[in-house]
């Protein structure tokens, strides 16, 4: 199965950056991610490229935050210029967001942001399709009381 | 999800756009070209193999061949090796020997008084060729087995050549003798020939190192028979004993196609027939509706027949079995052909083939089952339909056969009468050939080559 490397670069980049809260990082994980992927020909032809992007990301993410010490921080966290931004637009949301499980956040942006489909996704995740809507549903659903539907939309 | 939500989500996330991404796509796309090539083998690789491939196969398929054609003469031999020479006029028979102790070859000579030679007329290209076979079996035994079949003459007459002596050698390594036997044959009825005789000689003589054995000297005798088309011709040779009579058969009989039928009744003589049942013609069980409306080789002579017919043979009867097809009666007869006027190309003279006619004897039962007629006959009787023919048919006579290809639910390897019914079948009789079924139609044997050409 092909891919539109433009838009799948987009999309991996955005799951690393997630994971590793730093842009330069998430930038060569997400290089080293199809760079391998392209070191396996055995697997593109059975039709689960998605799911191999992912796993190969996610591991990659794993990998790199068992070599950072303890002492490190995020880049971005605190942004100076960002901070008049953040509360101007998305600052509650964005604080509900950071309340939700790492899980659950990863899993809403795969679903809403990257468009993964609830198989792939449950596959990622070791879950049956179910178990990923219940999830899906459940941090909507926190999303919606911490900030309210409207502030939402 | 709204797309104003999923745009509210994305902000929020706050991920921040990559830098380096259009060098590493272009770099990537490069580095996919590089891995899609195919990797592709020299071409002399590639034509070396498929030779070797095709050699392969053309192997196996004439090894396979030669085995399928040895199998089906010879079922209690094992051959090592199988060479085929010209035709010729003669015909070697030496009977393999079964055991180590010296054999007695029965003389063939003496042939019962029924077998009464005949004048046949073959086409050159059916001549079978002689074929000399060397046979080995597992208890250290070498016997020379040389057989040919019958050749055939063009003009009328058939030349059948005994040559003799025979020389089978049997070597036993266990007790390190060897013995030597010649066997001397010829024909009875050649007047020139002196009386049968049949010599055994054994030689025991220890082995040490090496055996050097003499050649064997031929003196052949030949014996020419020349012999009446009619009644009835005999191929096979007879002998004294059982097994040297089998085993000589086998060796001059031709290629047998019969086939098995699906199942086989039985006659018996208080059989119902069923044209007593059948007041009208329009019935159902009208054994003439299934013969083709086109070809009517009644009203149109024996000529018309000849050319719808695949093969003329003439044979004789050597077994009629009663059997069914699609649930009707038929009859199966097994023949034995003699001669051949008109080939499709698959028939020698020698070879055994099936024909189907319809008609026959069926359990009432299993007749009932079949058919929609309403019959008020007890279901543990016989039922015997002619199916249009005379059923004057009977073994062990000879008759002329126009013959077609099985069709429809008859197999395939079978053949059935070109009209369906004897009307096809012609028996000699006050010199000419008359048709069983409609005595109206008769030809001589000379009128029928003419007409074939």
């Amino acid at each position: 199965m092909s891919f539109d490397i433009e838009d799948q670069y987009d999309k991996i980049y955005r799951y690393c950056y997630l994971r590793v809260r730093n842009r330069e990082i998430a930038e060569d994980l997400t290089q080293e991610t199809f760079l391998r992927y392209l070191e396996h020909p055995q697997y593109h032809n059975i039709d689960k490229t998605l799911q191999l992007l992912y796993t190969i990301a996610g591991n990659l993410c794993t990998d790199e935050f068992r070599k950072r010490k303890p002492s490190e921080l995020p880049e971005d966290t605190v942004s100076d210029e960002d901070i008049e931004e953040t509360v101007l637009s998305s600052f509650s949301l964005q604080q509900a967001l950071d309340r939700l499980p790492q899980e659950e956040r990863e899993i809403i942006l795969l679903r809403y942001i990257n468009e993964v489909p609830v198989n792939v996704i449950g596959r990622l995740y070791n879950m049956s399709r179910f178990a990923v809507s219940r999830k899906i549903k459940k941090a909507l659903d926190t999303l919606h009381n911490t900030l309210g539907k409207e502030e939402l939309q | 999800m709204k797309k104003s939500e999923i745009d509210a989500l994305k902000k929020a996330f706050d991920i921040p756009e990559p830098q380096r991404k259009d060098s590493f796509v272009l770099s990537y796309k490069e580095k996919l070209k590089k891995n899609n090539r195919k990797l592709r083998f020299p071409i002399a690789f590639r034509y070396a193999s498929a030779a070797a491939a095709a050699a392969l196969v053309i192997g196996l398929w004439g090894t396979l061949n030669q085995t399928i054609e040895f199998r089906s003469n010879f079922d209690n031999c094992a051959v090592i090796t199988e060479s085929t020479a010209p035709p010729e006029e003669t015909d070697e028979i030496f009977p393999e020997s079964g055991d180590d102790s010296p054999t007695t070859v029965p003389d063939v000579s003496e042939a019962p008084d029924n077998i009464q030679p005949e004048n046949i007329i073959l086409p050159d290209e059916y001549a079978p060729p002689a074929v000399t076979t060397a046979v080995s079996s597992g208890q250290n035994e070498i016997a020379l087995i040389s057989t040919s079949a019958t050749a055939c003459s063009g003009e009328g007459t058939i030349t059948e050549t005994t040559s003799a002596p025979a020389m089978t050698e049997t070597v036993n390594s266990q007790t390190g003798t060897i013995s030597v036997i010649t066997v001397t044959t010829a024909p009875s009825e050649s007047p020139d020939v002196p009386p049968a005789t049949a010599t055994t000689a054994e030689q025991t003589e220890t082995l040490v190192t090496t055996v050097a054995t003499e050649e064997p000297e031929y003196s052949p005798i030949t014996t020419t028979a020349e012999i009446e088309f009619e009644p009835v011709p005999q191929i096979t040779t007879a002998a004294t004993t059982q097994d040297s009579q089998s085993s000589m058969e086998d060796s001059v009989s031709g290629r047998d196609f019969t086939v098995s039928p699906s199942v086989i009744y039985t006659e018996t003589s208080n059989s119902v027939d069923i044209s007593d049942y059948l007041e009208t013609d329009d019935s159902e069980f009208d054994t003439e509706s299934t013969a083709p409306p086109s070809a009517a080789p009644e009203n149109s002579g024996w000529q018309a027949m000849a050319c719808n017919s695949d093969c003329i043979v003439y044979a004789s009867i050597d077994e009629i079995i009663y059997t069914e097809v699609d649930g009707k009666p038929y009859t199966q007869e097994n023949l034995t052909i003699y001669s051949i006027y008109k080939n499709d190309g698959t028939l020698c003279p020698s070879d055994r083939v099936s024909v189907y006619l319809p008609g026959g004897y069926m359990p009432a039962e299993e007749f009932l089952k079949n058919s929609n007629i309403l019959l008020d006959i007890p279901e543990n009787s016989v039922i015997y339909d002619s199916g249009g023919s005379s059923g004057e048919q009977q073994v062990n006579s000879t008759y002329i056969f126009f013959l077609k290809n099985g069709s429809g639910s008859i197999p395939s390897a079978a053949f059935q009468l070109t009209a369906k019914t004897d009307v096809s079948v012609f028996k000699y009789s006050n010199g000419k050939y008359v048709s069983l079924g409609n005595s109206t139609l008769s030809f001589t044997k000379s009128e029928l080559q003419e007409f074939l050409g």
